[in-house]
Formats: C-alpha cells, structure tokens, sequence
C-alpha cells in the first residue's frame, strides 16, 4: 500500500503553486507591457528624428517664397539636384547636374538665378549624355534638356518639386500634386498636438503618442530657421 | 518513490521566466545602442555641416585677400579651410562675375559638399570702358574760362600704361567753353551719343551701395572719403565735397558738386556734375542728361582709375535677393 499525502500537504502545495503561477503571471504582464511600451518609445524616438531632419533639411536654405505654412502642413519647393549650365546648342542645354536622383520631367522645375531675377523652366526632354565642354566632378552627370534658348553658360540653377508634408494621421506625410499622401514615419503622433506654427522661425510641434495617458510626454518643439532669414548671413 | 524524485516543471517555468528578462534586457540595450549610435550618427553630420558652412564664410571673409575675383571663367579653386578645422571650399568661376562657393566636410569618410552660396562680383573689365576720357557726359557741358580739361594722359602720378584719350566725350553740339578755357586730349572733343546707363555690369546703379565701404550724404570735406587707400564710396543722393583731397571710386546717384579747392583722384560716376572750385584726376562719367558745370581742373589719369578700379568694395562678392544659402545635398 503505497502512502498518500495528507490533505495539508495537498493544500501547501496548491498554495505554493498558485503562488508562484500568480507571480510569473505578474511578470510576464509586466515585461509585455514594458517591452510594448519600449517598443512604442523607440518608435516614437525614430519618427520625431525623422520628422526633425527630413523638415530641418528642407526648410535650411529657403526663402520666404519657397513655403507655405499650414496648421499641420508646409506646401514647399523641395530641393533635387543644382544644375550648372555648361555648354548650350541650338534650343538645348547642358547641365552639370548634381543631386540625389536623375531629372524627372513630370515633376521636376528648374530655377534659374540670375542677378534680381529667379527663372522658372520646365525640364523638358533630359537626356544623360557626355560632353566634352562640360567636364566635372565624377559625382556629376550631364545632362541635356530641351530650353527653348533660354539659358546661358554659366547659369546656375537650381531643381525642385512641389510637395508637403503633412502631420495627419499620426504620422509625418509627403505629397507631390495630386497623389496621396506617403507616410515617412511610423503612426505615432497625436494630431492634436502635433503640427506647424508660423511665425520668424516658424516652429515644427510634435508629441509621441503614448499608450496610457499617464505617460503623455512633453511636447517636442523645433524652429525651422532658415539661414537665408537670419540677419548674419 | 518520494515527491523529491518525481519530475516537474517548475524549474522549467523559472527558466522560460529567466530567458524572457534576458530577452527583454537585451532587447531594451540594443535599442538604447541604435538609439545611441542614431545620435551620434546626427551629431557627426551636424557638425560637419557646420563646418562646411563655416568655410564658406571663411572663404566669403577672405575674398579680397586670395584673389579669387580673378579666377576664369570655368576654373575652380579648392581650399582647406585655414581657421576651420576639417571644412574645405571650391570656388568656381561661372563667369560674368558669378562665382559658386561650395563648402564641405568629411562625413562619413568621404568629402561631401554641404553648403553652397552663388555670389556676384563687378568685373572690372565692364567699368574700363566708362572711363575713356577725362569727362564723358550725356547732356550739355559748360566749361568757365579758368578752366582746364586734359585727356592726353600727361603727367600721370604712377607708372602706368597711358593711352591718350579724349578731354571730353559728349553729344553733338553740347558742349560749350568759354574763352581761356583749355581743353586738351586724343581728341580734344570727341562726339558720341550715349545710351542711358541705369547698370553696370549688370547691376543697378542703387545696388552699388551694398559693396560700399562708404556711403557719404550731402556735404563733406574729400578727404572724408578714404583718405589713405581707394575705396569705393556710394552717395544715394546729390553730394558736395567741401574741400581737401580723396580718392577712390566715387558713385553718386544724385548731383556730385566740388567746391572750396576740393581734390578727387580716381573714377567718379555720377548722375550730375557741377564743379564750382576743384580738381579731379583720374576719369569722371556724367549718367544723367542735366547740364554738367566745369570751373576747375579735370586731368585724364589711366593710373588714378586703375587704382579706383582695384578698390575693395569693388572685388567683394555680393548677392541680390533673398537667396544666396543654396541647398546642397
């Protein structure tokens, strides 16, 4: 006859085990809840550094003529490539062109700089070519478009499209024309308190969402001054 | 068989415990590392931004002293930055006195271009040809009889090369000298007529007052106006010199009057001309049409221009418009 345990023994060990479940419980909870909320802090992190150097870098060298500030917009020219004009034939032009991609003539416009006087021109028909008159830096291309004759060698132009960005459902936003608006970040942001204000700098506002409320953070405020509006260029 | 020996899984379920805290710890380190090398990562290209643009202003400061007005068109100069640790710049010619001062840094290990500035300089090359002949008008002149106007170049003050050129260039039939006036040159007289002149090289006769070293207003003595070196001076309005002796290049858009033995040496471009009592040498331009006054002496000086040519304001670059940060990436 084998021996059993007594009924105090039984209960000793349900209480232990119950217990020791309730305690495991509790920390698991608690490292779900952390790792989410590490997980949200770290997104959120990264969103606010992408909101505050995608805006910093294409606010930096505007003009007061370049942007338009809405409550949680900023339509803008946003700057592609600098094209120097190096050689010009017959209608077309050859510009050494420096930038973060090739031209894209459904988008993109030249702004011609000349003394008091800033030119706007299509893109019209780029075509990447070589050509002797315009050697450059290796970083550069050349390229030639279609001008009508309306640059000259030694024009010095600069290439933009038109965008904004958005802060709209929670997330920072790009839009080019008509299309629809591309997120950039992650949807993190509270909309209500997040947004642009106008001003000399205008600012940028942003506050992470949070998942309770007891946690909101601080409201992140940035201005976006340009360095053609400070007095010490 | 006792209960010590039968199994169970309760050190199972401690170590399952124990690997999720390690998961959870290594996690929240590998966040905090990206998050700290993130930072880093943005310090670095901030920094080096600023560098970058700090050798563009180191480079705007010492425009006059390198010589880069003379640079041609297509040449481009590179210079590592002498007060700015690590920044460099390349200055390119454009041509038509545009210059493109590109400013960079190492990022990254690799020498990036993070600021650019497109400025404006005044070829000299566009003023020389204003200043050929000892007066050159637009409207009628009158030259008193005690006057003297000598285009031949003679008896310059520096060593220079001389072409004779004209006393006087004005419209036909405009201008009238009493008896006992002299006037001299290759030729004398010679007769032209002149476009209006609103800009040089370009730029607008009002802007000249942003490459000023001095602006001067209503009446003061000439040696007020850079008296040790040539400089270029801008009066917005009519100017009288009172008396003693300056030089330089002298910009007046109103009414440049010389009066009590007052001396000018160097170019002078002014919309009306009336000298009462005083000398210039060098090359005086008269812009607007209004009847230009002459008692006194203007003496033809190749060298006097020159030096006003050379004057500081002159070769510094400059800007029009709200733009001259360009984006650079």
């Amino acid at each position: 006859m084998r021996r059993g345990y007594s009924l105090v023994e039984l209960i000793a060990g349900l209480a232990a085990g119950s217990l020791l479940t309730a305690m495991l419980a509790a920390t698991l909870l608690v490292q779900t809840r952390m790792a989410a909320s590490i997980a949200r802090s770290a997104e959120s992190g990264e969103a606010t550094a992408v909101a505050l150097a995608v805006l910093g870098a294409e606010t930096r060298e505007t003009v007061a003529d370049d942007l338009s500030f809405g409550d949680d917009s900023v339509a803008l020219r946003a700057f592609r490539a600098t094209a120097i004009v190096c050689d010009t034939a017959d209608t077309h032009a050859f510009l050494r062109w420096t930038g973060s991609r090739l031209p894209d003539p459904t988008k993109d416009s030249l702004l011609v700089l000349r003394y008091g006087l800033e030119l706007a021109l299509p893109v019209a028909a780029p075509v990447t070519v070589t050509h002797d008159a315009c050697a450059g830096p290796p970083a550069e291309r050349i390229i030639r478009i279609e001008a009508g004759g309306a640059l000259r060698t030694g024009d010095v132009a600069l290439v933009f499209e038109r965008g904004s960005y958005h802060l709209a459902d929670r997330a920072l936003r790009w839009r080019v024309g008509n299309a629809g608006r591309q997120p950039l970040t992650a949807e993190v942001f509270d909309d209500a308190a997040s947004g642009f204000t106008t001003g000399d700098p205008a600012a940028l506002y942003l506050r992470p969402r949070t998942l309770h409320p007891r946690d909101a953070s601080p409201v992140i405020v940035t201005p976006l001054p340009s360095l053609n509006h400070r007095r010490d260029r | 068989m006792g209960p010590t020996a039968r199994p169970g899984s309760a050190l199972l379920i401690v170590l399952l415990g124990l690997l999720l805290i390690e998961a959870m710890v290594l996690g929240s380190l590998a966040i905090a590392t990206n998050g700290a090398s993130a930072a880093r990562i943005a310090e670095q290209r901030l920094h080096a931004r600023l560098t970058a643009e700090s050798a563009v202003r180191e480079a705007l400061a010492d425009w006059t002293a390198r010589g880069w007005a003379d640079l041609d068109a297509g040449a481009t100069d590179r210079q590592t930055g002498t007060r700015v640790e690590g920044g460099f710049t390349e200055i390119e010619a454009l041509g038509s006195g545009r210059f493109l001062i590109r400013g960079g840094a190492p990022a990254a290990r690799v020498d990036r271009i993070l600021a650019q500035v497109l400025v404006h300089t005044m070829p000299r090359d566009s003023l020389r040809p204003l200043f050929d002949a000892a007066l050159h008008v637009s409207g009628t002149v009158e030259v008193s009889g005690t006057s003297s106007i000598d285009g031949s170049g003679t008896d310059v003050l520096a060593d220079c090369d001389v072409t004779p050129m004209p006393g006087i260039v004005a419209p036909p039939l405009s201008a009238t000298l009493d008896a006992g006036a002299v006037l001299q040159g290759a030729p004398p007289l010679r007769e032209a007529i002149d476009e209006p002149v609103f800009a040089l090289a370009g730029v607008p006769l009002e802007d000249l007052h942003v490459l000023a070293d001095l602006i001067a207003s209503e009446t003061l003595p000439a040696d007020a106006l850079c008296p040790e070196q040539s400089c270029l001076a801008f009066a917005p309005g009519d100017l009288t010199l009172s008396g003693g002796a300056g030089q330089g290049m002298l910009v007046v858009l109103g009414r440049l009057r010389l009066v009590g033995d007052a001396a000018f040496s160097g170019a002078v471009l002014a919309r009306g001309l009336d000298v009462a009592n005083g000398h210039i040498r060098g090359a005086v331009r008269v812009l607007g049409t209004d009847s230009t006054r002459i008692d006194g002496t203007l003496r033809f000086d190749p060298c006097a221009v020159e030096a006003a040519l050379a004057a500081g304001g002159l070769g510094r670059p400059f800007r029009r418009g709200a733009r001259l940060w360009l984006p650079a990436r």
